[in-house]
């Protein structure tokens, strides 16, 4: 028997196996009691002690013996590999406490209230997010090298000589032929079995097309700069060479625009982390292009006006600037590589209103210049319009197109001598600056503009307005741009940080796709040369590469021939429509030419024209009154319904069968009036013509009378009850229609259909549902469609086809 | 130093390699040592460094892999398949060998 107090220590290192008094003596004192294995239990009746808290463990001696410091594992050798002999040890007590009786007074039970205070749930809100990890791949270019020092590589002939005498190693003739055989095994097996080759080509070969237009993120190239600024332009390499060219900048001026810096930043499209190149300017570029001949020279348009051209192989400094005096008087808003011999010219333009050609190798000066100006042949800079974006078609040379502040687009002629020559022609696109032009990739004739909430498309042989434009979105449009890969496909980027794929050969009425991929406002969007992607630059400074699914970047032969169709047909439509615009103003001006000769014979005339055309556009037509002053009223009550009806749809009544329940109720509640009337005054039968609210104000009435009634009936059974009568003998002189209160209307109702068929009246005011009044269409099949409608009702049911087509012709009557 | 082998050893490193290159779709053959130099290859001495070098180092990560999973295991032998073709490295203590083989043809 051991017994160790983790607080002694002396105690518990005494001899074993017998009991030291001393270990025994502090057992006493401390209250425990000791147990024994066997005959323990004798010696149980130690006397109480009056603290008992102590810990005691019980230890089998016989293996065991366990001090606070050291434990030591005694086995003796005859008993290895024996099984162990295992005891039985039920009961022990780890806590002995014993009962404090002076302090029972103390214990009181606790009311455990569980409240909250709060009426919301505790939230919270946290993201994570793992570290933008930022890698540069760098490539090696290995050169022979290895050998040792002492062998010039270049010399041939040594190094051969050295390889001779590598070969003639024995470890080398010794390794070869082992790897040989193994080499050799594989490469039979390999040609023995094409383990990779693909079987059952043809079961593959029928690849499902997905349907459902999609368009991911794949990548974001941040912005490098610590402070954020817009995308303002992203521009594609041409010819496919995996790079795009974004400058930043913000079209508002901004308070801290000389704290930003002034960089445009090439970005490898394969790589998302780090920018590859950069060109810079004394002020924020807002327009970068790449030459489409060469993708080393650069130009850019400056925020101060000025334009600029790089040579990205040279440096990220301009190699040549415009000076101010030569340059827009405002922000020059873009700047375009156009054809010529020499492949340097490109022009620009400004939000002074200026177009400005330049020649990349003398930009001090002008090669030519002119205004946007509305008007035809005018050409002054007083008048010129702020131009915000400029489009050049390198397939269409003689052509430009510009989109001003406020909301023009303007066809200009190139070569245009005078000012006569330049516009071609102007359309008023937008409410709003013209945020993008671009022509079709395929059909240049026909270009679209972007701009407040539409997209529109033109066509340039339509002078008067677009052929085609979309409905007015949730969010402004920031830009768009065809498609490159399906040039039937727009794409629009919105404030509101989606972007919208159109397809005018799918879909012309929605967007067949809107993805939201930011959640900052889009600024810009550009798709890429190849069409499978597209980049959109957001106003925090990160462009988002958007993966585009096929059906967004496939375009086949039908679709082309589809999409000249429909290009074609609008455009038709709309000249047909201009053509009779033009007819129609011609007629009004020949009438007033007339009238004006006519002088005060063409105003009577007019006159009258007038009074006819107020005649035919009435075509209400005022009802006849009705002879029943209970159908007027009638009548009225269903012109109010449905004109709420038309107004709100079934909205009218917040829920159908409430509503419904309401009416029957009402209805019932003043045929049941009526009745009584009916019973009450029945030689007055040709006076009982009361609308519905005359009906319901006399249901009042009774009603209140019948409640007095039963009061008394009650009083008075109560007060035979009292008396020792029969209470069935109480009677009520006057015979009391029940009301009906809401609860028991369910109960009541089957009374319903017992009618008489000769009260029409009372069947027309059950029809809250079969309302005769032509509806809209849709309202009204909504109604109808909607399984609540049919109320589960009886006695509905049974009405609602009895008087429907007696009440349709009545309607119309008055309608008519 | 300059002792020669048997004729029939050298002979015998011939014939493996010539065992080699006759079966079908074999495109090469380059034997390197462990410092990446090709000692004897059947391929132009441009493409025989850069498969040596290239291969050397796959050899080394690789081994270091497989040593890093189970210290008790090891490289025996490397399988690339790749469009082109499959390249198969065996590597000996010292030497490693590396075989490219068209399997497209096969």
């Amino acid at each position: 028997m051991d017994v160790t107090n983790m607080d002694n220590e002396e105690e518990s290192k005494a001899p074993r196996p017998s009991f030291p008094e001393s270990v025994r003596d502090s057992l006493d004192v401390g209250g425990v009691k000791p147990r024994g294995e066997g005959g323990g239990e004798g010696r149980e009746a130690t006397p109480k002690a009056p603290i008992t808290t102590t810990i005691h463990r019980v230890q089998s001696e016989k293996f065991f013996e366990v001090t606070p410091i050291n434990f030591e594992y005694h086995k003796r050798r005859e008993e290895f590999g024996r099984q162990p002999q295992f005891l039985e040890d039920h009961s022990r007590i780890h806590v002995g406490l014993n009962e404090i009786e002076k302090l029972e007074d103390n214990y009181e039970e606790m009311m455990v209230v569980e409240e909250t205070e709060d009426t919301y749930v505790d939230q919270r809100n946290n993201s994570t997010n793992t570290g933008r990890a930022e890698y540069k791949s760098f490539s090696l270019l290995h050169t022979e090298g290895a050998w040792p020092k002492e062998i010039n590589i270049r010399d041939a002939e040594i190094v051969d000589k050295t390889k001779k005498k590598m070969q003639r190693d024995e470890s080398f003739l010794d390794a070869v032929p082992s790897m040989a055989k193994e080499a050799d095994y594989l490469v039979r097996y390999n040609n023995t079995l094409p383990l990779y080759s693909r079987y059952y080509r043809k079961c593959n070969s029928v690849r499902r097309r997905d349907t459902k237009p999609r368009a991911n993120v794949v990548a974001v190239y941040r912005c490098p700069s610590a402070k954020k600024r817009p995308v303002s332009r992203i521009t594609f390499a041409p010819e496919s060479a995996g790079r795009m060219a974004v400058a930043y900048c913000p079209y508002e001026y901004d308070p801290m625009l000389r704290e930003h810096s002034n960089e445009a930043f090439f970005w490898e499209v394969e790589n998302p982390t780090r920018p590859e190149g950069l060109v810079r300017a004394p002020a924020q570029i807002v327009d970068v292009r790449y030459h489409p001949k060469d993708v080393h020279s650069i130009c850019g348009a400056l925020f101060t006006g000025q334009v600029a051209t790089w040579d990205n192989r040279v440096g990220p400094n301009p190699q040549y600037m415009t000076p101010y005096e030569a340059s827009h008087e405002d922000v020059c808003t873009s700047a375009l590589w156009i054809n010529s011999k020499t492949g340097t010219e490109f022009f620009s333009c400004g939000l002074d209103g200026k177009i400005i050609w330049w020649d990349e190798r003398n930009l001090s000066e002008r090669l030519d210049f002119t205004f946007a100006d509305p008007v035809k042949g005018r050409s002054e800079a007083v008048h010129a319009l702020p131009v915000t974006t400029l489009d050049y078609e390198h397939t269409l040379p003689t052509k430009f197109l510009v989109g001003t502040q406020f909301g023009q687009v303007m066809v200009f002629m190139k070569k245009g001598k005078t000012p006569m020559d330049r516009l071609i022609n102007m359309y008023k696109a937008h409410k709003g600056p013209v945020r993008s032009i671009h022509r079709n990739p395929v059909f240049i004739k026909n270009f679209l503009s972007c701009g407040d909430y539409h997209i529109r498309v033109f066509a340039e042989d339509c002078r008067d307005s677009g052929i085609m434009w979309t409905a007015p979105s949730d969010a402004l449009y920031t830009y768009a741009n065809w498609l490159t890969g399906r040039p039937c496909g727009l794409v629009a980027s919105r404030v509101d940080g989606c972007l919208e794929f159109w397809d005018l050969l799918i879909q012309g009425t929605t967007s067949m796709l809107t993805t939201k991929v930011s959640h900052h406002p889009l600024s810009t969007v550009c798709p890429s040369d190849a069409g499978t992607h597209v980049a959109a630059g957001t106003v925090s400074g990160d462009i988002r590469m958007v993966k585009l699914c096929e059906s967004l970047h496939t375009f086949g032969k039908p679709d082309k021939t589809a999409l000249a169709a429909c290009f074609e047909r609008e455009s038709r439509r709309e000249k047909y429509l201009e053509q009779r615009g033009r007819e129609i103003r011609l007629a009004k001006k020949q009438k007033e030419g007339k009238a004006k000769n006519t002088g005060g014979d063409g105003a009577k005339f007019s006159f009258s024209e007038h009074g006819q055309e107020a005649k035919k556009s009435g075509k209400y037509k005022k009802p006849e009154p009705f002879k029943n002053p209970q159908l007027r009223v009638d009548k009225k009550f269903f012109v109010t319904i449905a004109d709420e009806k038309k107004k709100q749809g079934i909205n009218a009544f917040p829920d159908k069968k409430m509503a419904a329940k309401a009416f029957s109720q009402v209805m019932y509640k003043g045929r049941m009036a009526e009745k009584k009337k009916q019973m009450i005054k029945s030689n007055k039968t040709e006076d009982w013509t009361l609308g519905v609210e005359q009906v319901m104000s006399v249901n009042d009435e009774t009603l209140k009378q019948a409640n007095q009634d039963m009061d008394d009936v009650e009083k008075k059974r109560a007060d035979a009850i009292a008396k020792g009568e029969d209470p069935e003998n109480v009677q009520l002189k006057e015979i009391v229609e029940p009301d009906f209160p809401s609860g028991r209307l369910e109960e009541e109702l089957p009374v319903v259909p017992m009618m008489e068929p000769n009260t029409e009246l009372d069947t027309e005011d059950l029809e809250p549902e079969a309302e005769p009044e032509p509806e809209p269409a849709g309202c009204w099949l909504n109604l109808k469609s909607e399984p609540a409608a049919a109320e589960p009702e009886p006695e509905e049911d049974e009405e609602n086809d009895a008087p429907g087509e007696e009440e349709d012709g009545e309607e119309a009557d008055y309608l008519d | 130093m300059s002792r020669y082998p048997k004729y029939s050893e050298s002979n015998e490193v011939e014939e493996a390699i010539k065992r080699i290159l006759s079966h079908k779709g074999v495109v090469g053959l380059v034997v390197i040592n462990h410092e990446g130099i090709p000692i004897k290859s059947t391929m132009e001495n441009a493409l025989s460094v850069q498969y040596a070098a290239q291969v050397t180092q796959l050899l080394d990560k690789s081994r270091s892999m497989i040593k890093e999973l189970d210290s008790n295991n090891d490289l025996t032998f490397i399988r690339l398949r790749t469009k082109k073709h499959e390249v198969l490295v065996c590597p000996e203590k010292d030497y490693a060998m590396i075989v490219i083989q068209n399997p497209t043809e096969s």
